[in-house]
């Protein structure tokens, strides 16, 4: 085992030391709390909110900062800073709020705006910062890309804090923001204030977002929200479930993320936490079971086989020739026809069995008509799999029965 | 205004109506959408409002309930303003207006209706769930309640969102185009539920785009043209001149034979 493996494994246990283990149970418990306020701001569209908000933190953290090494010398008083982070970051969002409602451009817009103005007034005021006799800089470079590994006990504690309020209030809140996400005139009409809800789920973002700075960092604090939220969509088809879902990718990118960040020396926390959470999303988006990208292909492939072997049993039992390339490779496949094309025994049978199958269903169809049985025909569900096995023979006594009636009515017509 | 008094005898006026809109305007930019509207929908009475597109029909149901905000205008529903009476008001808005796409079952939207009851933390309980299928059963979808929405067609859809203002057991019933673009079956099932809606003493108020067939479906009409041409009964407002008025030379001499048809057709049997 070599040293970086031995490094990991040691971190993911939790045994790589105190700073370490308190990095990664950070990670862990804030990638939870922004995967669930992230799947209700991927609903709501409101995805790159969270990246104006991340981006509009700098500017408040440098004034602060400034404002702490003027007045103190000590600039790196967590809380002032956070609040100071907050503080611009709600500037920010209400910005975006403010262009977007007040003149016609759309949000996505007035979020570029904002983002890279903020940024920039952020960058402009850190060059001052530089010029500080603090010696201190460093620490301000720290929340721009993220530093777990200077992460102090208190801060973990805040994480931790603010990420149990965070579940919190989600779940207080699941109701009226599911109603809001789903269809905003009708949870208007039930009483709900959409601007309030909205303006709920700006707080949870930017609370996220301001917890985050120490281990993603402001560039990529999107990634916490927005990533776990779309791998979690591949793998339920239920708001309530996609947040737990979110919640615990979220969890486990951040602490997996963490530990591989502290197992080498000089890795950015933010960036490898991102990129695990990709490596998750990436896996999510081709194994997920039911919406994956694999998953469908596969569906699809498989019910195409089905579709021409049906066809070309139909066409065998007909007596019609099959020119179709993939009939013809998948019937010889089954050994139901010979190289020439012409049926073999087990394929005669097969045929009579695909059109008596036929031939029921549409009597069935005749006798029922629901969506669920125009659903299972369409599928080419064996009507044997349909029906209770009394069902099938009852079925099949009736078709018996039309059958020699066509028949006696033919003999009858030929007579006269 | 032809605002006629000869209403069936079910509908009773001495009590508050459903919905009354006195001098209701709306505006987008400088221009009205909706100018000085009155109407009223009696208690017990399955109203339509008809008119040309661009007329502001959906606008003067999204101003009664708030969706839009109004620049005048006075609207009570049964004597008391919506903040008042929320609770008796169901709104089913348009299938087009959503993302089908969400990540919710039938079931799970048909139980949003019930929000105003369980409000953010009351327990959903067996009695709720209940109602949730009782309410599919009546439109026809008891077969689909753990379905994903996106999987379901545009008639299923329609019927999801009737449902949904269903199990909210309100008094009055706001529709956008429930018949759009959905297939027969839905429309003679959607039909058939608000028609016994009506016949339980609730009042239904539909925005509906096919002028031919509205005397077929409802009993109290309102002509909407920006301004209100007129609203009562359906075959004192139906009148070719008032049609002329609100659909000017988009009238077809066929239309006006098929409503005429129709009318007639209504006033026989009684």
């Amino acid at each position: 085992m070599n040293e970086f493996t031995s490094n990991l494994l040691s971190a993911l246990t939790l045994r790589a030391g105190f700073n370490s283990a308190l990095v990664c149970i950070g990670a862990a418990l804030l990638g939870i709390a922004a995967g669930s306020v992230g799947t209700y701001a991927l609903l709501r569209r409101r995805s790159l909110a969270s990246d104006a908000a991340g981006h509009a933190t700098l500017p408040g953290l440098v004034i602060v900062f400034i404002l702490l090494s003027w007045l103190s010398g000590d600039a790196r008083w967590v809380p002032a800073l956070m609040l100071g982070a907050a503080c611009s970051a709600a500037v920010g969002l209400a910005s975006v709020q403010l262009i977007h409602s007040r003149s016609r451009l759309p949000e996505d817009a007035a979020i570029g705006i904002v983002l890279s103005v903020f940024f920039g007034v952020g960058i402009v005021l850190m060059t001052v910062a530089q010029n500080l006799q603090t010696g201190q800089q460093a620490g301000l470079a720290a929340y721009l890309l993220g530093s777990a590994a200077s992460m102090l006990r208190n801060e973990a504690q805040l994480i931790a804090a603010a990420a149990f309020l965070l579940s919190l209030v989600i779940y207080a809140l699941r109701r009226p923001l599911n109603l809001v996400c789903f269809d905003p005139d009708y949870a208007r009409v039930q009483g709900l204030s959409v601007q309030r809800m909205d303006l709920a789920l700006n707080i949870l973002l930017l609370t996220v977002v301001v917890i985050s700075l120490k281990v993603v960092g402001l560039v990529l604090s999107v990634a916490l929200t927005i990533i776990p939220a779309v791998a979690a969509r591949f793998w339920t088809d239920n708001t309530r479930h996609m947040v737990t879902v979110a919640a615990t990718l979220g969890g486990a990118g951040g602490y997996i993320g963490a530990a591989l960040s502290s197992s080498t020396e000089n890795l950015p926390t933010g960036a490898v936490i991102t990129l695990t959470l990709f490596s998750i999303f990436l896996a999510s988006l081709l194994l997920a079971p039911a919406r994956g990208v694999l998953a469908t292909l596969l569906r699809h492939l498989s019910f195409r086989r089905r579709v021409h072997r049906r066809q070309g049993l139909l066409a065998l039992y007909r007596g019609e020739p099959i020119y179709d390339g993939l009939t013809l490779k998948l019937l010889r496949k089954a050994a139901w026809i010979r190289r020439d094309g012409v049926a073999t025994p087990a394929g005669a049978i097969a045929a009579q069995r695909a059109a008596r199958d036929e031939q029921l269903w549409t009597l069935l169809r005749k006798r029922h008509s629901s969506n669920k049985l125009a659903r299972q025909y369409h599928q080419l569900v064996p009507i044997r799999h349909v029906l209770s096995e009394d069902a099938l023979h009852e079925l099949e006594r009736e078709l018996q029965a039309r059958a020699s009636e066509d028949q006696g009515q033919e003999e009858d017509h030929g007579r006269h | 205004m032809t605002h006629t008094d000869s209403a069936p005898p079910e509908i009773r006026q001495d009590i508050d109506p459903a919905l009354r809109i006195d001098g209701l305007t709306v505006s987008y930019g400088g221009a009205s959408v909706l100018f000085s509207v009155d109407f009223e929908a009696p208690v017990g009475s399955m109203s339509v409002i008809v008119g040309p597109n661009g007329a502001g029909k959906s606008t003067l149901i999204k101003a009664v309930l708030g969706i839009v905000p109004r620049i005048s205008g006075d609207i009570k529903l049964f004597g008391l303003p919506l903040s008042a009476n929320r609770h008796r008001v169901a709104y089913v808005p348009q299938r087009a207006s959503i993302d089908w796409d969400f990540p919710a079952c039938v079931a799970d939207v048909v139980a949003m209706g019930l929000y105003q009851e369980l409000g953010l933390l009351r327990r959903y309980t067996a009695d709720h769930r209940e109602r949730v299928r009782e309410a599919l059963d009546r439109v026809g979808l008891q077969d689909f309640a753990q379905r994903q929405i996106g999987q379901l067609s545009g008639g299923q859809q329609q019927r999801v969102f009737v449902a949904r203002a269903l199990v909210q057991n309100a008094d009055l019933y706001i529709l956008d185009e429930p018949f759009a673009a959905v297939d027969a079956a839905t429309e003679r099932t959607l039909a058939a539920v608000l028609q016994r809606l009506v016949l339980n003493g609730k009042t239904v108020l539909c925005v509906h785009h096919e002028l031919s067939t509205a005397a077929d479906y409802f009993s109290h009409a309102m002509l909407l043209n920006v301004r209100c041409i007129a609203y009562g009964a359906i075959q004192d407002v139906f009148t070719p001149e008032a049609l002329q008025e609100t659909y000017g030379a988009r009238l077809s001499v066929e239309q006006l034979d098929r409503i005429r048809h129709s009318l007639a057709g209504r006033a026989s049997p009684s």
